[in-house]
């Protein structure tokens, strides 16, 4: 029997889809066209006279060596930040997987951070670590570090890292939880008789059987990393000291809206774009190529 | 190889106890299988030999060897999971191969082993294949294969055909026998079907609420049950059990009285005519039929004795007697089991 309703008008079907079109085209298509549009104009400091310039921008993009350095702090910073995301995730997950008492408790306090938002977490590290008020920086200061975010690129960049981390980390949590609980007890049982040590059942069997979960977290915290931290970077650091905490995103902002230098600004919004496209198109990817077990 | 020896084995959850005191001793090369209802504790008894569940009381012998305290890897045992248990990103080959190599066995010698294995459970063209394209009847001798290669000392199966479809069941049941007649390994299985524990077991150990209710070869259990439990568990339909006054009206047995119950097996109660002479090895029951069941080459039979609501089940091969509702059941003496009504032991 066929369940799906048929509709012969053969405009009835555009009739639903129009509200979800007409979002997607206000709110995604039209900026990215202006912004595509832009990334080939140059604009005079008044705004008065705009030229189009075709690839000037790009390649004034990559011959700046502020971008460079974005590119390489974007490196640094998402790389850590899915990596200290992961395992540290995972580690939490695997006690949350263990404990009997409190188990509620201690999983609702995991998943808390996830609620704050971007800008409020920026603000919160920002004040623990802050030299003067701050109590961890008072700890750290008190051990003989000269920490000092405001002076310090490296320092700077540890404290966004940390800030960025904290969030997503109850993300992290959350479906590598899920995916921990979806192994079948018996298979590490076979495991332990077949004469694998705690360390052996992690690395042979519980990784192999969260490694969707993995990958799918790994795309989740690159996209995170470039897209989201925009909150954290412009409460805490603002950039700075220097270019030493600007990423990609960051620096579209400071070269659009703080600069006022529209078209490099949409050069580079394009380049983003175009990387994120790619990062979905390999997820799609490997989703739909993977064995689901 | 190796005898297993279970002394006053016991295990609680919270204040719940559910293995009460067993003791057990289980010959070299034995096939042994552990029979109850769903819930009696057969897998947490089997779980502790191996290790997976800690023993709350008691000691567990494995050879000579004191395995109570052992990690599961240090007991020399391998186990057969009902749900097969295969490691769902590895190969066949890597499955079955996956205790040897943690074992460091040399890689010629584990290719070797697998083949063998392989051979014998005829996974041979299976080998590179992922457990998710097996069927289920070839899982479940991936999972027999996982266990022979490690060559343990005692082999644990835990429900492993439950989840097969019946014929297919049948033919595994086969197998496994024949694997333990070629391996001859000490062999501990859990079942809750009484057919797989007939045809397999050389000695069952009847489990109810965590105790042993009988220990003896299927024939043991068949004819001489050890307690009303045993005989309403064994045999399909279960034993008939008649109260001690009823059985005292009609069977004419004097010793008979309300402390004792008597049991029949449905098989062996034989239908005849309204009257007749009675010997002295014989009795006669006056029956209302109820309801009669074809299956086949069999018909159950379901009533009552007259003026008592004592229901009986009669296993007859033939049909003659449907049409009659009021007969008579021919009763052996030699065929009656009799239990003390109090705790149901065999008298
Ligand atoms: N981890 C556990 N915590 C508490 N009770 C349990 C646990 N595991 C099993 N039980 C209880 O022990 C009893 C026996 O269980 P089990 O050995 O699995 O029975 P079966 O004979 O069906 O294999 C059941 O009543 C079950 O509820
Ligand atoms: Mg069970």
């Amino acid at each position: 029997m066929e369940k799906r309703a048929i509709f012969n008008s053969k405009l009835f079907p555009y009739f639903f889809l129009a509200p979800q079109l007409l979002i997607s085209f206000a709110f995604f298509f039209w900026p990215a066209l202006i912004a595509i549009w832009q990334s080939f104009q140059e604009e005079d400091a008044f705004g008065l006279n705009t030229e189009f310039v075709w690839f000037d921008n790009y390649i004034e993009i990559f011959k700046d060596s502020n971008y460079i350095t974005a590119i390489i702090v974007t490196i640094i910073f998402s790389i850590s930040v899915t990596a200290i995301c992961l395992i540290f995730s995972l580690f939490l997950a695997g006690l949350a997987n263990k404990i009997k008492a409190g188990k509620i408790f201690y999983q609702t306090l995991i998943i808390c951070p996830y609620a704050v938002a971007p800008a409020i977490a920026g603000v919160l590290w920002f004040f623990l670590f802050s030299p003067s008020i701050g109590y961890l920086a008072n700890i750290l200061i008190k051990n003989d570090i000269h920490w000092n975010p405001s002076l310090n690129g490296n320092h700077a960049l540890i404290l966004i890292i940390l800030s960025a981390s904290w969030k997503q980390i109850s993300y992290n949590f959350l479906f590598y939880l899920a995916s921990l609980q979806s192994i079948p007890k018996s298979l590490l049982e076979a495991a332990s008789i077949d004469g694998a040590s705690p360390l052996r059942r992690f690395f042979d069997i519980i990784i192999p059987m969260i490694s969707p979960t993995t990958f799918f977290l790994f795309i989740m915290n690159m996209i995170y990393t470039f897209f989201d931290t925009f909150g954290i970077i412009y409460t805490t650091t603002h950039g700075g000291p220097g270019y030493s905490t600007t990423n990609l995103v960051y620096k579209v902002y400071v070269d659009g809206i703080v600069n006022l230098n529209l078209g490099s600004s949409s050069a580079q919004s394009v380049i983003l774009m175009i990387f994120v496209s790619f990062i979905t198109i390999l997820h799609f990817r490997f989703v739909e190529k993977k064995v689901h077990y | 190889m190796a005898k297993v020896l279970l002394k006053n084995l016991k295990k609680s959850y919270q204040n719940n106890q559910i293995i009460k005191n067993i003791n057990l001793e289980i010959n070299d090369g034995e096939f042994i299988v552990v029979l109850g209802p769903s819930g009696c504790g057969k897998s947490t008894m089997l779980r502790m030999i191996a290790g997976l569940e800690k023993v709350t009381e008691g000691e567990i012998y494995i050879g000579q060897t004191n395995v109570t305290k052992l990690e599961p890897k240090d007991r020399s045992i391998a186990m057969v999971f009902q749900n097969y248990a295969l490691y769902p990103h590895m190969t066949v080959y890597k499955n079955i191969a996956y205790g040897l190599k943690l074992h460091k066995v040399p890689k010629a010698e584990i290719e070797k082993k697998v083949e063998i294995a392989a051979e014998m459970l005829q996974l041979k063209d299976l080998l590179q294949r992922k457990p998710n394209q097996l069927s289920g009847g070839q899982r479940q001798r991936v999972a027999m294969g996982r266990a022979i290669v490690r060559e343990p000392n005692v082999f644990l199966f835990d429900e492993p055909l439950s989840n097969l479809d019946a014929k297919l069941r049948t033919q595994m049941r086969f197998e496994i026998k024949n694997i333990h007649r070629n391996v001859k390994t000490t062999s501990i299985y859990v079942t809750h079907d009484q057919i797989e524990a007939m045809t397999l077991a050389d000695r069952i150990i009847l489990l109810n609420k965590g105790e042993i209710e009988q220990i003896g070869t299927p024939n043991e259990l068949y004819e001489s049950p050890a307690s009303t439990f045993v005989g309403g568990f064994i045999g399909n339909p279960p034993m008939n059990f008649i109260s001690g006054e009823i059985a005292n009206k009609y069977l004419q047995i004097d010793s008979l009285n309300s402390s004792k119950i008597a049991g029949i097996r449905p098989e062996r109660i034989q239908i005849t005519d309204k009257e007749r002479e009675t010997n002295k090895n014989e009795c006669l029951i006056p029956f209302n039929i109820k309801m009669c069941e074809s299956i086949g080459h069999e018909t159950l039979i379901y009533g009552n004795i007259e003026n008592s609501n004592t229901e009986l089940i009669v296993k007859e091969s033939s049909h003659s007697f449907v049409k009659n509702k009021k007969i008579n059941l021919q009763i052996l003496y030699k065929d009656l089991h009799l239990f003390n009504a109090t705790n149901g032991k065999r008298l």
